[in-house]
């Protein structure tokens, strides 16, 4: 009989490790695809992912094709100055918000919800119109500076959904405390609630930068004169059929870069465990 | 901290900025007949009004609604037993598999679609002739939004209270129904957050239907490009607020339906 039970442990628990990895690897086919063609030598051919070879010259492909480095970098600029203008503008938005009497609180929650419910074509397509609208007073909008507004309004009320709960969770007494002990109401906020938070905007942070560096739709529409993100050069020069397999070169060297951090910090982890334990 | 209330004052402005005036224009749009955003020489029509009611709007809203009902049902049906198995298992490095999990999302998404389609086309899988079906459409669909149902679920099982699961099994009830009346009971506010993560983009996106639909799976993020490219203004604004409205009244219903009490007071 126990043995019998153990058994059918043993049957359930490979039926679910092998449910875990398929559906694992079912997310990793698109990667392995990506990571094959960046060394094939005929990515670009008619047939599909037919070996060619290998080659390494998707790889130069990142720093001499001038459209493919271009729509990197423009990607790169408007998600880190989008992160740090939404961080900022995410955390004292949340400390304002907390401070609101339930009321003007509840009014506030439901403005801040609207990005968030709204789809990101109807969003791309609003702010093309604001940019529309400016447009005779600023000619230049269009670009860097629409594609920087759309990025910061969408990503904003994801740092306020990270900030604000652990804002709440924080003890009132602690900033009575700074206050008490000789620091202005504005030193005790910088210096002593805002590190409580660190985790929080970290989080916060790092969601917003995902959501932007592989931002497509809103990009779509807010994108102009010259300047666009790789979502969109991939998207293009796609439909274009002058797509470069450089693309692939570059996706797969950042998943190597990426995956290096990762294995490190968990070599790093279980050693650092090790040395605890002696 | 009651006195930094003024910090909610410059992203209330912006709020009205960035939200309540788009929504102003649009509504003023679709009164004209104009050449894009130029009013000069722009007359009042309520064309907009009439194409609203054209067979093919309504067409592309059912094939939209039906692609993200199912995309969200094989999430769900997917993404619950590996957020529960994940969590419930004594595996020791969990972090590591959660990161692994996080992985495939950090290459770009419009690749990852191209990458499907490539694959799809291979001789061998291209005699099955799925490009252009809507079934191919809601696979990629899935393997593209699945960790976002996977995440929300996973995070409120791993914050649940294992002890009430334990009593449940010290008073001597079966798995199954500890699974059904408490663990899964309490999951259903990740499960929500997984849901409306999912439909929201799957309903409205135009990237997958259009590459993999091969633009014979026409959704309304397809209409809406379209229009909007063709320079047609004020048909697309209409459409837009339709679109919208149709959206957040779904997402509002489904967030009473599973809390009828409201966001607020969980």
């Amino acid at each position: 009989m126990l043995i019998e039970t153990s058994w059918k442990n043993v049957l359930a628990n490979v039926l679910k490790v092998l449910f875990v990895v398929l559906v694992f690897s079912i997310m990793y086919v698109p990667i392995v695809i990506i990571i094959y063609q960046s060394f094939n030598k005929t990515a670009n051919s008619i047939s599909p992912l037919a070996w060619g070879g290998f080659t390494f010259e998707h790889y130069k492909e990142i720093f001499t094709d001038r459209q493919l480095y271009t729509s990197i970098l423009d990607s790169l600029l408007v998600s880190f100055w989008a992160t740090l203008l939404s961080t900022v503008f995410g955390v004292f938005a949340s400390i304002g918000l907390h401070a609101l009497n339930k009321k003007a609180r509840k009014a506030m929650d439901f403005l801040n919800e609207i990005p968030m419910l709204n789809s990101e074509i109807v969003t791309g397509i609003s702010i093309m119109l604001v940019c529309s609208l400016i447009k005779p007073l600023f000619p230049g909008v269009f670009g860097f500076p629409s594609m920087l507004l759309a990025h910061t309004f969408f990503m904003t009320p994801y740092v306020i959904l990270m900030v604000l709960p652990k804002l709440e969770q924080t003890d009132e007494a602690l900033f009575e405390a700074a206050q008490d002990l000789g620091c202005s109401p504005m030193k005790s906020l910088v210096k002593v609630v805002i590190p409580s938070l660190s985790t929080a905007i970290l989080t916060g942070a790092l969601i917003a930068f995902t959501l932007s560096i592989d931002d497509f739709v809103i990009s779509f529409y807010t994108q102009g004169g010259g300047f666009s993100n790789f979502s969109n050069y991939v998207y293009s020069s796609y439909t274009k059929k002058n797509f470069s397999a450089g693309s692939y070169a570059f996706n797969a060297l950042l998943t190597f870069v990426t995956l290096g951090i990762v294995l490190a910090i968990s070599l790093y982890g279980n050693h650092k465990k090790k040395g605890e334990n002696k | 901290m009651k006195r930094f209330k003024g910090f909610a004052i410059p992203y209330l402005i912006w709020l009205i900025l960035l939200v309540v005036t788009p929504i102003v224009v649009m509504i003023v749009l679709t009164f004209f007949n104009t050449k894009g955003m130029d009013f000069i020489g722009a007359t009042f029509s309520l064309d907009a009004y009439k194409r609203l009611a054209d067979p093919s709007i309504l067409k592309a809203l059912g094939n939209s609604l039906y692609i993200a009902f199912f995309t969200v049902l094989i999430c769900f049906l997917l993404g619950y037993p590996v957020a529960y198995f994940l969590s419930f298992s004594n595996i020791k490095n969990k972090k590591l598999v959660l990161l692994l999990m996080i992985l495939p999302m950090w290459s770009n998404s419009m690749l990852r679609i191209v990458s499907w389609l490539r694959l799809l086309s291979t001789d061998f899988l291209s005699a099955l002739n799925l490009i252009g079906t809507s079934g191919a459409v809601i696979f990629v669909t899935v393997t593209t939004y699945l960790p976002f149902m996977i995440f929300p679920i996973f995070t409120v099982l791993e914050k649940m209270d294992r002890s009430i699961i334990e009593a449940s099994k010290d008073l001597g009830v079966p798995a199954w129904k500890t699974f059904l009346k408490i663990t899964f009971p309490l999951s259903l506010g990740g499960v929500s957050s997984g849901v409306i993560m999912v439909f929201l983009p799957a309903a409205t996106g135009f990237a997958i239907s259009q590459t993999i639909g091969l633009d014979k799976v026409r959704l309304v993020g397809n209409l809406l490009q379209t229009v909007f490219e063709k320079n047609n203004y004020n048909f697309g604004s209409l459409l837009s607020i339709f679109v919208s409205v149709v959206i957040i009244a779904i997402v509002l219903l489904f967030d009473f339906v599973q809390n009828p009490k409201g966001r607020g007071n969980k």
